[in-house]
């Protein structure tokens, strides 16, 4: 009888995606905090006179200039900056909505149960960009709409997911004991029931952020981001596509960054999910 | 939150539920298809002034006079015209086989009726200066608009009496302001006649849907013998230069401006050489600065950012389509000064005048612009330009409709970018039209008001000598250009290409591409 790889190899092979994708987020994190001694040039003014005619990459400018005379990498390595601070900033706000009304659900059952979980069905029964997309054309584009549209789509996931994990803690016997000794609910519900949905909701954190970084790429790529000329992946992307024939580099380059930070994040929070013992299904 | 901010969003959710597939029509290949990103701000000839609302208006009605292909004034409704020995009447005889899309002939009291629609103050109609000389138009209001200068001798005949000399007046029934329009339907449309626009000429609208597409179909009544050639017109909407080029490239598209970064690969293909369109225009691109608000209230720092904007480079990334300018007119224009000085691109002069202003560190302002990507990339040139002399810039974007409504209400908006194409051949219709002080509101969306500027256009407005009325015009050049209410940018040469099977298109000198002409070789 053929046997796949057993069950050890697949832990390992789980453990070495965490650090790989930890090491990854860890450059990822050190371009962004050193982005000015990193990058060569000023990502928004002229260094070169490449108006209307992009250099390619070369030895002065390594990623080539765009056709605004900008350095790319200048703007790449400053982008990281600004994708990863609305990664964290956006993830952290998802996270905190979606615990919150996960624990009230999951705790309190009954009609409030049904009334945030109906809530939750309905944002996710939009399509995610096109929610995003709506909500983005109510609010004036900035730094703040970016986190409160990614935030106000985002915390369906951990809230659900939070929500049915309580259902079984809930009937567990550690409860039972805490309701008898007549613990209030807020203390059951921060001190009894959060640490144990902490692992799953750190891994679920980490796996929304690479979310995240796409729906800061879709949005800025729209044009819903933060304005011009603040270096971001998205704009950068959208803003090279009508030179996708003449400049490759310019839509390569952001394109790879977006690519490398969702997989660095996807192999961690996988990792995580492994390494830390859970074994259920998350997305 | 705005209403309109609303309503996009509730547009945005209501997209997918309404995805209707394309009608038959739509994909029918006897039409000519187009493309633009933006919908069309109006088809009301009353209210639209803006080379969108015209190109369409064009198709749709009819004037008593035109221009042909060379820019030059032919008849259209009209089949005659006598001008009185002392200039001061007009009598236009008005063609019998003229129909509204309705059936009902063209007559001459519909004109009359248009051009009073335009001078009421209800209609408020950007072309009613135009007609403000006719005798009895000065004293529209809200409480009536007789205008005696304005008589229906009989069917087919109107007479215009001016209350002085006007040379132009001809031009000026050429707008689409004075095109023909039935009183009872557009009494019966109200306010919505833009949308639903009944008129006499080679087209009939036959489907608009907002922000998707306007479908015109050709009018069997026209009255021109085999015009129009092409069954109809498709526009789409929503579609930026980069992705009509894709579609043109695809096949989709008869009609398309090229991207700038197409472009010089484009102008080399042999392929596409045949295809390519190409008329110098009569226009003029520039940064508007609000002499209302500070810190443009200050003319140093209207000078200051003349002196810091690098016109060269705004060239190159438009890949050399055009021709950087100096003053308001363009060098094809008649009046046209070419020893005009302007201002040289002199960042460290421009620093000195913002200092002398009392800005030594700059200012931070916002630029008003067109959503479109040619637009933002010059917007974010123009950008670092003031960058570099300390005036940081933010630019806030806009779809066409909504900018040009934001840019006349200009109370807050303190700098933009547009241009301003000629209605006709006549420099009077730059300076008068957007620096004299009565267009403020209107036109005159800097806010510029210099009595003197006033006053010499007064007196060019009432001169019959032509050489000393253009050597007004030419001053009032150069005390607005030392004035700087703009930063004019560039006189941009048109491009655009058609696919192999369009023939007859040309571009018009004076107007947004005609498509009465046009001809399809095959289905």
């Amino acid at each position: 009888m053929a046997v796949g790889r057993d069950q050890a190899d697949t832990a390992t092979l789980q453990r070495g995606l965490a650090l790989i994708g930890a090491a990854m987020v860890l450059s990822l994190v050190v371009v962004a905090l050193c982005a000015p001694w990193l990058s060569p040039f000023d990502p928004v003014a002229p260094v070169a006179d490449s108006f209307g005619n992009p250099f390619p990459p070369g030895p002065v400018h390594l990623l080539g200039t765009d056709e605004l005379g900008r350095d790319v990498l200048s703007r790449l390595v400053h982008g990281t900056r600004l994708s990863l601070f609305v990664a964290a900033c956006a993830t952290l706000v998802t996270v905190l909505i979606g615990v919150t009304i996960g624990l009230m659900a999951g705790y309190c059952g009954g009609w409030v149960d049904t009334v945030l979980m109906r809530m939750t069905d309905v944002v996710l029964a939009f399509p995610l960009l096109l929610l995003a997309l709506a909500l983005a054309a109510l609010l004036e584009p900035g730094l703040p709409s970016l986190l409160i549209v990614i935030a106000a789509v985002g915390w369906t996931g951990v809230a659900r997911t939070v929500r049915g994990e309580l259902l079984s803690l809930c009937e567990r016997d550690f409860m039972t004991a805490a309701v008898a000794l007549g613990a209030a609910p807020a203390r059951l519900m921060l001190r009894h029931l959060l640490p144990n949905v902490a692992t799953t909701v750190l891994v679920m954190a980490v796996l929304s952020t690479s979310n995240t970084v796409l729906l800061d790429a879709g949005l800025s790529y729209l044009g819903l981001g933060i304005p011009v000329p603040t270096p971001s992946w998205g704009r950068m992307l959208s803003d090279s596509q009508t030179y996708y024939r003449t400049a490759p580099w310019l839509m390569v380059f952001p394109g790879l960054a977006i690519v490398y930070t969702v997989v660095a994040f996807n192999f961690l929070g996988y990792g995580l999910l492994a390494t830390l013992g859970g074994n259920r299904r998350t997305t | 939150m705005t209403v309109r901010r609303a309503c996009v969003a509730a547009a945005v959710l209501l997209v997918t539920a309404c995805q209707a597939p394309e009608t038959q029509r739509v994909a029918d290949t006897r039409y000519l298809r187009l493309a633009d990103q933006d919908d069309i701000p109006t088809l009301d000839p009353a209210r639209g002034y803006d080379t969108a609302s015209w190109q369409f208006e064009d198709m749709l009605f009819n004037t008593l006079l035109d221009y042909d292909r060379q820019g030059q004034l032919v008849v259209e409704l009209a089949t005659a015209w006598e001008m009185a020995p002392d200039g001061r009447a007009y009598t236009f005889h008005v063609r019998d086989d003229a129909r509204f899309s309705t059936g009902r002939p063209v007559i001459a009291e519909d004109i009359r009726f248009a051009i009073r629609r335009v001078l009421q103050p209800a209609t408020r109609s950007p072309g009613a200066e135009f007609f403000r000389g006719l005798v009895g138009a000065a004293s529209c209001d809200a409480g009536g608009c007789p205008v005696e200068g304005m008589e229906v001798l009989d069917r087919t005949t109107i007479r215009f009496r001016l209350a002085a000399v006007d040379p132009l007046f001809p031009h000026k029934l050429a707008m689409p302001f004075a095109a023909a329009v039935p009183a009872e339907e557009v009494e019966r449309a109200g306010d919505d006649f833009g949308r639903r626009p009944v008129g006499s000429g080679p087209f009939v609208l036959e489907e608009w849907r907002a922000g998707q597409r306007l479908v015109f179909a050709r009018n069997p009544g026209y009255f021109a013998p085999g015009v129009p050639r092409v069954a109809g017109v498709v526009r789409f909407v929503g579609v930026n230069d980069d992705l009509a080029w894709l579609r043109y490239e695809g096949g989709r598209l008869d009609v398309a401006n090229i991207p700038p970064a197409e472009f010089p690969r484009v102008r080399r293909d042999p392929r596409y050489v045949p295809l390519l369109r190409h008329i110098a225009t009569m226009r003029t691109n520039y940064l508007g600065l609000n002499c209302r608000q500070a810190p443009f209230s200050d003319r140093r720092v209207r000078e200051a950012l003349n002196l810091a904007v690098n016109k060269e480079k705004l060239l190159q990334l438009i890949n050399g389509r055009a021709v950087a300018a100096r003053g308001v007119l363009p060098p094809n224009m008649p009046g046209y000064d070419p020893d005009l000085p302007g201002y040289a691109y002199a960042p460290a002069q421009a620093r000195l005048r913002l200092a002398e202003a009392g800005y030594p560190d700059g200012f931070a302002s916002t630029l008003w612009v067109r959503a479109d990507e040619t637009t933002l990339r010059l917007a974010q040139a123009l950008q670092q330009d003031l960058a570099a002399i300390g005036v940081r810039v933010r630019i806030k974007a806009l779809a066409w409709g909504p900018f040009l409504e934001a840019v006349k209400a200009s109370a807050d908006v303190p700098m933009y970018l547009l241009g301003w194409e000629a209605d006709f051949p006549d420099p009077s219709n730059f300076l008068e039209v957007l620096f004299h002080s009565k267009h403020i509101g209107t036109n005159n969306n800097t806010n510029y008001h210099n009595p003197t500027v006033d006053e010499l256009l007064d007196r060019a407005a009432r001169m019959t000598d032509a050489g000393e009325r253009m050597r007004l015009l030419r001053e009032v050049e150069r005390v607005v250009v030392a004035d700087a209410p703009w930063v004019p940018l560039f006189h941009p040469e048109s491009y655009e290409i058609v696919s192999d099977r369009v023939r007859d298109y040309e571009l018009h000198p004076l107007r947004p591409a005609r498509f009465t002409e046009v001809w399809l070789s095959e289905p």
